[in-house]
């Protein structure tokens, strides 16, 4: 078994809506789809972000994509116009989460 | 990249609809970056609302027909348009402040550390400001990942130490710009500061709910310039 960083296989955006951001994940490959719907469960994710998502995490599946959108709730420290992050409106987190490693 | 093109849509008669941009523009329309723009800002892609129309994209798809040309592909559909429709209400919430100071060479993210104490030692001392509405900021090590994935051990060899508070009053604001101006002199020796000038921000909060649409009326009026 070996270990990939998530940005070789995938490429990803994020952007929010008030306090819920959200990060789409997008395979380059879609032989590797499946893979990721494997590896990027729900929870997985919500374990990257535990120091500031509060809420939920969804996933959301777009087959004909290649693509996972998750949904992060209460993940803005109260939404763009209220938080004292850099990153007011979560669109690092995409960088953040495609620098995960997946076993292979 | 430094002369990007806006994206068009070409739709034709029966809803087929190819994505484009002007020939000599910058960018790429391609699959790739049409998907990432679809799931840009998104939620339920099966349960997407407009105030017109909510729209199932669970099996949209991308095909490159030619360079900068894609085709939009997949069973798209579209649902009733929603009983309710959104409201969002600003609400003032006090006031905003940061301040940013650098660090270089062996030893700086211990100097920021410091210099980090030093300030949040004085703004509980000197202002009404809480532990739960001020953050402390390590650019360089923490300020966008917030230590979540893994504790780096390594200092880098230039930091930015930034705090940022929120505050009842425009003074406690001010105060924290305050704190940043005399740690220059106060606080660990060889501090950048740049040419950045720091202001106070009031925080309009939002607050979204939903009401019924027969209650919004809508009218225009066209206004001479």
């Amino acid at each position: 078994m070996s270990k990939i960083f998530l940005r070789e296989i995938c490429h990803a955006r994020s952007g929010d809506k008030g306090d819920t951001a959200n990060i789409g994940i997008i395979v380059y490959d879609m032989n590797d789809y499946e893979l990721i719907k494997n590896k990027l469960t729900a929870k997985f994710v919500k374990s990257i972000f535990k120091n500031f998502v509060k809420g939920q995490v969804v996933r959301y599946e777009l087959p004909r994509l290649g693509a996972l959108n998750f949904v992060l709730h209460n993940a803005l420290d109260g939404g763009a116009t209220r938080t004292l992050s850099l990153d007011a409106y979560g669109k690092c987190l995409s960088s953040v989460i495609l620098s995960v490693e997946i076993s292979i | 990249m430094d002369n990007l093109g806006f994206p068009i849509a070409e739709v034709a008669k029966d809803g087929s609809t190819i994505i484009t941009k002007l020939p000599n523009s910058g960018g790429i329309v391609n699959p790739a970056t049409c998907a990432e723009q679809m799931l840009y800002e998104v939620g339920d892609p099966a349960n997407y609302i407009h105030a017109d129309v909510v729209t199932d994209f669970t099996d949209i798809g991308f095909k490159e027909l030619k360079r900068n040309r894609v085709s939009i592909i997949g069973n798209i559909k579209g649902k009733e348009k929603p009983k309710y429709l959104k409201v969002n209400l600003g609400v003032k919430e006090g006031y905003m402040a940061e301040g940013l100071i650098f660090y270089a060479g062996q030893g700086a993210y211990d100097r920021a550390k410091l210099a980090a104490d030093v300030i949040k030692k004085r703004l509980y001392k000197y202002t009404r400001i809480k532990k739960k509405s001020l953050r402390i900021d390590y650019i360089g090590i923490d300020s966008i990942h917030s230590n979540n994935y893994e504790v780096y051990n390594y200092s880098p060899r230039e930091i930015g130490l930034r705090i940022a508070g929120r505050t009842e009053t425009k003074e406690d604001a001010w105060r924290i710009m305050h704190e940043f101006e005399t740690i220059d002199n106060n606080g660990p020796a060889g501090i950048a500061r740049g040419l950045r000038k720091e202001d106070i921000k009031e925080i309009i909060g939002y607050y979204s709910t939903l009401i019924p649409r027969e209650y919004v009326s809508t009218s225009f009026e066209l206004l001479e310039v």
